[in-house]
């Protein structure tokens, strides 16, 4: 190595800057351009085409066809026996942030996850490694009314939080339903012992809505008529500002999408007859696992719902579940997504949408839609992304066999013509820093807990991966 | 702004008659401490002989500093003495400028842990107070001049400090304060100085969280630009109108919405660092950073930022495997880093091992390189010693210039720099005439190890520290031993030795 002659200190700076200068390098000199040859391409919205290519220039996909011609220089990619399919949209995840809950009150509005995106959080690499392009950075559901999500591009190694907007894509808000929300704020401590607040029931839950939205609009009412009162009082007193009550008035505006945590089929109608109550009609419901029972309802008031393919019991409103889910409100004409909720599904979304083949038949583009495009319809971004179409933005995730195939494994994962995963060339470490204060632990010691493993101990351990 | 000098300059009875004492061997300290309030009998020094750096790379070789009640009076290479100055004699000693500390809780005590607070009857709308928004709290109501932590920090070379209460979100307004002074009053230079805000959430409360936090601030800010807008309607034609209703918490943000006084955020990573720039932008309220942990990441937003810096002497903490190395060793491992590294975690458990020592290796060097890497795009900062223990300061210090900040470029951040960040240019920072006598006299190398700070000055005052071998010495003699006692919360008193 280079940094032998060299002394200790100087060797410290030359690593460096060595260092950073190959972690930045994606940013510093974007190539956005990239000729993928001869795939496979699941199109989502136009059918599967054969040995097809793909052309992303400045980003945006330019051509699909076949023999297309390319600038010289242009970084092309032979995919021939390979998979091409849009990239992947999680719109349920808490990936990437640093903090999830504010969860002090039962409405927070007025907190954003846009104020704490962590572009350092590995969890991106990895949901990169499984195919995932777009994250939906959701509050936690602490809240009846949490806080507003963040839409985000997995731009790997970019470290401003701002570069990873998905610039353009709309509000969305955080609502929660059941038992999380009544747990935290209306029952505290193991027996009372701290004093509790609204809600503690379900029903507690609904008024805590209806009191936000009345409250917003008796506040929109006291400022329209202020602003009409000062045209001829110009030093009229204005009514206090409110910044949890302005963002509830821009969701009756129109301008903010719902994103409701909920389970059970009573609460989700109970939603629905408050939001139309109130005019506002943009709703996805997250998890709905009771959805099923009432999907012509979902269907008919226009309602989304992202749901787990197969994941319940994990709390007393989760039992009443059925991996049917996803295909029943399918079949009903409700846009369905399947979303992760976690670190670890987001890696393998294109499994959980697999599942709904097995349970429920849907076709290739009905189950790969349930993480492409119909998420995308749900966050309001489905002219951008979710399908592979000219014009659209060149996220793109390549796969060795087709995706709905328990054998396949992303090799490329493409944002914005950027290549930000490839499992060929990315090495062990793609963290993008360390903590210099934290103990020396392998990967494996973190996995496992063991330390200082003796030979004979991953020998052992050897034997197990390999029959893998 | 409010300005408060308090000179010792009296000569009465009193001084007199305790001057007659002192020929009286054994009594000194006796005097000292039985009447504390004696004052000198000249207010100035001539510190002669010495080397003196006025300012990073403007240095006398062997010249004078003459300080008289508070102030430099004099300094340069040919400087006549006064006769009624105290005479120190600086041959093989270098005079620096005092220290400035951008951001601490200097002579603030800490507040007790109170465990038996009630809980709040409403946690998601708590009193301001238990939420730590405090923003009317002024850090001169709170400074204690007999805060032991005053004579570690001045023992370490600082004579000035920016200080500001302890506290969560919004803990109170910072004052800057001169590291000496019989009372809190008199160590006052500024009052009123920033408001201080940092990234603290409450404990089990709103707001708990930086999301939280942001958006209070947000409401806090709105809300304040709203009732002063009230406010200013009422105070031009009272009559007809409704009279607003006072709150200190939202009326504490008026001078800052009117740009008259900064919102000092101490920021302690780089999400910090983008969140406060963030809020800035939003809010439009003048920014002063604090802290800047992990800068290196955010080089060209805090160019384009134009906000003074201050940044920590904090690094991070070893870990114990790393304490534990040595330094060929750490060359060895450096060697042998291989970042392309592509071999399964356990088939190979010791290359993974020796990679991530090299790493965290790495990562401490861009922690400690921070401060160089910020001189090299050009920006100028002073520093700050929140969360610093004083004894860990000089160390600290050298890991910084042994990552590339040159020792003029450290002093600099420590003196003149942070005095002009913060507006004390033309009072502090340097050692010129008619500037505040805030000076360190030390036997050596300004960072080196060894050298100890004989004497620091500050407001004029001398406190003197004897290297630790000399003490022992001077412990033979009875006055001298009770006198070392008294003098460390104390400026020495020199002619009481006459």
């Amino acid at each position: 190595m280079i940094f032998k002659r060299l002394s200790l200190f100087s060797g410290l700076v030359m690593t460096l800057g060595l260092f950073s200068a190959s972690l930045s390098s994606a940013q510093s000199n974007v190539v956005n351009d990239v000729l993928i040859r001869g795939a496979t391409v699941l199109t989502i919205t136009n059918g599967t085409l054969q040995n097809t290519d793909v052309l992303v220039q400045d980003g945006v996909i330019t051509a699909i066809g076949t023999d297309l011609r390319a600038p010289g220089g242009i970084k092309t990619i032979d995919a021939d026996g390979q998979y091409l399919m849009p990239g992947i949209v999680d719109a349920h995840s808490h990936i990437a942030l640093s903090s999830v809950n504010e969860g002090s009150s039962p409405v927070t509005s007025e907190v954003t996850m846009e104020d704490v995106v962590n572009p350092y959080h590995i969890g991106i690499y990895r949901a990169l490694a499984g195919g995932v392009t777009t994250s939906h950075l959701m509050h936690g559901s602490a809240n009846v009314i949490g806080g507003q999500n963040e839409t985000i591009k997995l731009r790997w190694g970019m470290i401003n939080p701002d570069d990873l907007r998905f610039k353009g894509a709309p509000r969305t808000i955080k609502f929660a339903l059941g038992e999380n929300p009544t747990r935290n704020h209306g029952r505290r401590g193991s027996s009372g012992s701290q004093p509790g607040i609204r809600p503690s029931s379900r029903m507690g839950v609904e008024a805590v809505l209806r009191d936000a939205f009345s409250e917003a609009r008796n506040y929109m009412r006291e400022w329209a008529d202020y602003e009409s009162a000062k045209l001829n009082h110009p030093r009229q007193t204005s009514p206090p500002y409110n910044e949890r009550l302005e963002v509830i008035a821009d969701i009756m505006r129109g301008e903010i999408l719902v994103h409701c945590h909920s389970y059970r089929a009573d609460e989700i109608l109970m939603l629905m007859r408050v939001l139309e109550d109130f005019g506002v009609h943009n709703i996805t419901f997250q998890h709905a696992n009771e959805g099923f029972k009432v999907a012509p309802e979902l269907a008919a008031f226009g309602a989304g719902a992202s749901v787990f393919a197969d994941w319940w019991s994990y709390k007393f409103e989760v039992y009443y579940s059925t991996a049917y889910n996803a295909t029943i409100l399918t079949r009903n004409g409700v846009v369905t997504s399947i979303n992760s909720d976690s670190g670890e599904l987001n890696r393998h979304l294109y499994h959980e949408a697999a599942k709904t083949q097995r349970y429920g038949d849907l076709s290739d583009d009905e189950a790969l839609s349930l993480i492409t495009i119909n998420p995308a319809m749900q966050l309001g971004i489905a002219d951008r992304v979710g399908s592979i179409e000219v014009g659209k933005d060149g996220d793109l995730v390549l796969f060795d066999k087709h995706p709905l195939s328990v054998y396949a494994i992303a090799q490329k994962t493409f944002v914005d013509g950027v290549q930000y995963f490839d499992r060929e060339t990315d090495r062990d470490d793609q963290r993008l820093r360390v903590d210099p204060s934290a103990k020396l632990d392998t990967y494996m010691e973190q996995e496992t807990g063991l330390h200082r493993f003796v030979k004979s101990e991953y020998v052992t351990l050897d034997i197990l991966f390999e029959q893998n | 702004m409010t300005s408060s000098h308090p000179r010792a300059l009296y000569c009465s009875t009193a001084s007199v008659f305790a001057a007659f004492l002192l020929f009286l061997p054994g009594t000194a300290a006796l005097a000292q401490r039985n009447a504390p309030d004696i004052p000198a009998v000249s207010g100035a020094f001539a510190i002669e002989n010495a080397r003196i750096v006025q300012a990073p790379g403007r240095v006398i070789d062997s010249g004078t500093v003459v300080i008289r009640d508070g102030l430099i009076e004099a300094v340069g290479a040919d400087i006549a003495i006064p006769y009624d100055a105290a005479r120190i004699d600086g041959e093989g000693k270098t005079v620096y400028a005092a220290f400035i500390d951008g951001l601490s809780m200097i002579g603030v005590p800490k507040p007790k842990q109170k465990n038996d607070l009630p809980p709040v009857p409403d946690r998601s709308n708590p009193p301001d107070d238990r939420a730590g928004i405090q923003p009317q709290r002024d850090v001169r109501t709170l400074l204690a001049s007999d805060e032991k932590s005053i004579d570690e920090y001045r023992k370490a070379g600082f004579g000035a400090a920016h200080i500001v209460p302890h506290g969560r979100m919004l803990p109170g307004s910072g004052a800057i304060i001169l590291l000496a002074g019989e009372n809190a009053n008199a160590m006052v230079l500024s009052g009123d100085y920033s408001m201080y805000a940092q990234f603290e959430g409450a404990r089990g409360m709103y707001p708990g969280t930086p999301m939280g936090m942001t958006a209070k601030m947000r409401q806090l800010y709105r809300e304040a630009e709203r009732r002063k807008a009230m406010q200013m309607n009422y105070d031009q034609d009272a009559a007809g109108t409704t009279r607003p209703e006072f709150d200190a918490v939202h009326y504490a943000f008026f001078p800052v919405i009117e740009n008259t006084k900064p919102v000092f955020y101490y920021v302690d990573d780089v999400l910090e660092i983008y969140r406060a720039l963030k809020l800035r932008d939003d809010l439009g309220f003048e920014l002063m950073l604090g802290g800047l942990n992990e800068s290196f990441d955010a080089i060209d937003i805090l160019k384009s930022a134009d906000v003074p810096l201050f940044v920590t002497l904090d690094l991070p903490e070893k870990p114990d495997w790393m304490k534990e190395f040595k330094a060929d060793s750490i060359q060895y491992v450096l060697d042998n880093y291989d970042p392309e590294e592509r071999t399964a975690s356990y088939r190979d458990l010791e290359a993974e091992r020796r990679n991530l020592e090299a790493r965290a290796f790495l990562t401490r060097s861009r922690y400690a390189g921070a401060a160089a890497d910020l001189k090299k795009a050009g920006l100028r900062f002073g520093f700050t010693t929140k969360g610093v223990k004083a004894k860990d300061l000089r160390e600290n210090i050298r890991e910084l210039i042994e990552n590339g900040l040159s020792e003029d470029d450290a002093l600099a951040a420590l003196t003149v720099d942070a005095a002009d960040l913060l507006g004390l240019g033309s009072s502090l920072g340097t050692i010129d005439a008619g500037k505040i006598a805030n000076l360190i006299v030390a036997d050596g190398d300004l960072f080196a190890k060894e050298t100890q700070y004989e004497f620091v000055f500050v407001d004029g005052q001398k406190y003197a520290y004897p290297k630790k071998d000399e003490e022992d010495e001077s412990t033979e003699g009875d006055d001298d031993k009770d006198k070392d006692k008294s003098k460390k919360d104390k400026p020495e008193n020199e002619e009481m030795r006459l």
